[in-house]
């Protein structure tokens, strides 16, 4: 069978999946966003903390998603719920990452001007801080949006939602009929939906990010 | 002390005297002192320093000396390990931080400007945070904009990327001015720009200066720059020791010892001709004419004078270029002139060792000067500053080094 005539017939099903892949992905990351700036303003004032941030991150993005996935379904039973909860986990690794790197990257003495013209410390941060970071922060951001279409893929191990489901069909049955096919349709789903996350990301930075540090 | 060429001290009591109230509060330091812990001596140690109220107080001393230190623990970016700070009848030593902040002025080398704000924000975050009303912040933006010479309409939507090391310093100066402090901390403002927008600059201070009359203290390690700008510099030693505290002239003529000597350097006789200010000699009427002015008779008035030149106006006084004879003969000569780039001038503030460096790259032989609002006041004649630097050397006091120059 032709690929594309495989599309075509199962477009409904192909189109909600990829709804579903997107959805699942945007909202973890919005988790991935509240978790990992949360982590980083903990940290990022003292130099241990960085570090500590820092080598997390690190290791962190080192666990296997396979064997993440295996530990959190002996917890958790449900399968959307492990999906979520592991992609939150990977995607708020590197945004704590960038966004500790940009708040250390802000210059000290324009922080010791903003106290000394009376803002209080919870103002430095959000009206200073944040807002110099933002760029750097958001790269972040990006980067976890990217790295977490791939690992949504691997969530339908749990019986996660989205177009993994697709490719584990065609390797599970490969040389079957239309097995490669499940496996290209799933995978080349997939990419146009990075594309699109990466370019609205894109100028969503560019919206928020301050015209006088814009790059 | 010469009769026509005033000094610091004299000018400064006949301005008070002008008519301009003071608006700055006094100043005390009582015994304060910083510690840092596991630190053997103290980086500012039992320090007592009274700062009059309108004053300018310039703290020069050698780097480490604890000047900065000293300075940051008047606003409490620095916590005091002992001592008391009165700002007018005040302990501020015990009161809200934040709240204390916002009543003083603080600039710092580079301005500080956070670049991701306008203009405009970056001067309202003090009046901002004091809750005044949108219509107030904008006026005070526009206002501040006009008072160090930026044009508001021009650069009030700018980033501060967008604006050079001398606009940019002149911005860092209005956001310390927004909410009126009656206090200014000014901690090395001009260190990092080229030296003639320095001197610029630091004519633009004193001109608000003598307008504003806060009380400022200003850290600096220039004595040139303190000679220059203060009414009274404390001279400090490691630990932050007042060695000398009084006004530049008498620091010149007798430092207390080898270390201010030192510090003075050769030619505190040179040095005191910075001390002469344009408004302190006699000005000179040139012949002036008006933007859209009738240029035949500017002419006929420039002729009636004997000048071969006028300076012309704009509708607000503002001295705009020269125009010769010549040029004036053309037709509509003076329905467009646009401001000189190039065009020297002086306001009364500034020390006659500017106006005769203005002179010697103008080819007038005399500089324009302007008051408030660079409007047009006069001019000064190269004769003149010779004639007041004579006057200035021959009555200058003596000193332990006579310069031989």
């Amino acid at each position: 069978m032709n690929f594309f005539s495989f599309v075509g017939d199962r477009w409904s099903v192909l189109s909600y999946l990829a709804y579903q892949h997107l959805s699942v992905v945007v909202q973890s990351l919005v988790l991935a966003v509240v978790i990992g700036l949360l982590l980083a303003v903990l940290l990022y004032r003292s130099s241990a903390g960085a570090a500590l941030g820092n080598v997390a991150s690190a290791v962190g993005l080192t666990i296997p998603s396979y064997a993440l996935l295996g530990i959190l379904i002996a917890f958790l039973s449900n399968g959307v719920v492990v999906s979520v909860v592991a992609l939150a986990f990977y995607g708020s690794l590197p945004i704590l990452r960038n966004a500790i790197v940009g708040l250390r990257g802000v210059d000290p003495r324009l922080v010791e001007s903003a106290r000394g013209m009376g803002m209080t410390r919870a103002a430095v941060l959000l009206r200073l801080e944040i807002p110099l970071a933002w760029p750097v922060i958001m790269t972040g951001v990006r980067i976890s949006g990217q790295m977490l279409m791939g690992v949504a893929a691997i969530t339908a191990y749990v019986l996660g939602p989205g177009l993994g489901g697709y490719i584990f069909a065609g390797i599970s049955r490969m040389g079957g009929a239309n097995a490669t096919n499940d496996i290209v349709a799933g995978t080349i789903g997939i990419l146009i939906l990075a594309v699109v996350l990466d370019v609205v990301l894109n100028l969503l930075t560019r919206v928020t990010t301050s015209k006088g540090i814009r790059v | 002390m010469s009769d026509s060429v005033a000094t610091k001290t004299s000018t400064s009591s006949s301005t008070g005297s002008g008519g301009d109230s003071v608006h700055g509060e006094q100043i005390v330091l009582d015994g304060i002192t910083k510690r840092y812990p596991r630190q053997k001596t103290a980086a500012v140690d039992n320090v007592s320093l009274t700062i009059p109220a309108g004053e300018t107080v310039m703290l020069v001393g050698p780097s480490g000396c604890g000047k900065t230190t000293t300075m940051k623990m008047i606003n409490r970016l620095i916590e005091p390990t002992g001592g008391r700070i009165l700002i007018g009848e005040e302990d501020v030593t015990k009161i809200n931080a934040d709240q204390l902040r916002r009543r003083i002025g603080y600039v710092i080398q580079g301005a500080g400007l956070f670049p991701h704000m306008s203009v405009a924000d970056n001067i309202a975050l003090v009046p901002r945070l004091l809750k005044w009303d949108k219509k107030r912040v904008s006026d005070r933006v526009d206002e501040l904009l006009e008072l160090v010479n930026l044009d508001a309409g021009q650069y009030r939507d700018r980033y501060p990327r967008e604006l050079s090391g001398g606009q940019q310093q002149r911005v860092g100066v209005a956001r310390g001015l927004a909410a009126d402090p009656p206090v200014l901390l000014m901690d090395e403002p001009f260190g990092a720009v080229d030296p003639i927008t320095r001197a610029r600059l630091q004519d633009e201070l004193l001109r608000l200066q003598d307008e504003l009359g806060k009380t400022i203290v200003f850290v600096t390690h220039d004595f040139d720059e303190a000679v220059k700008l203060g009414d009274r510099i404390a001279i400090l030693q490691v630990g932050s020791q007042i060695v000398q505290y009084d006004t530049p002239e008498n620091i010149l003529a007798h430092p207390a010892d080898d270390f201010v000597a030192g510090f003075v350097g050769h030619g505190a006789v040179l040095k005191q001709l910075s001390l002469g200010r344009v408004r302190d000699v006699e000005l000179h009427e040139a012949a002036v004419a008006h933007v859209g002015g009738d240029p035949r008779e500017a002419a006929a008035k420039a002729k009636a004078l004997g000048r071969e030149h006028v300076i012309v106006l704009d509708s607000q006084d503002r001295p705009q270029r020269w125009l010769s004879l010549t040029e004036l003969a053309r037709r509509g000569a003076l329905d467009n002139v646009t401001r000189d780039r190039d065009l020297n001038v002086v306001n009364t503030a500034s020390t006659l060792n500017d106006a005769l460096e203005s002179m010697l790259v103008s080819s007038h032989g005399v500089v324009v000067v302007t008051g408030r609002r660079n409007a047009y006041q006069g001019v000064v004649r190269v004769e003149t500053i010779m004639a007041a630097i004579q006057d200035l050397r021959s009555t200058a006091p003596s000193t332990p080094e006579p310069a031989d120059a």
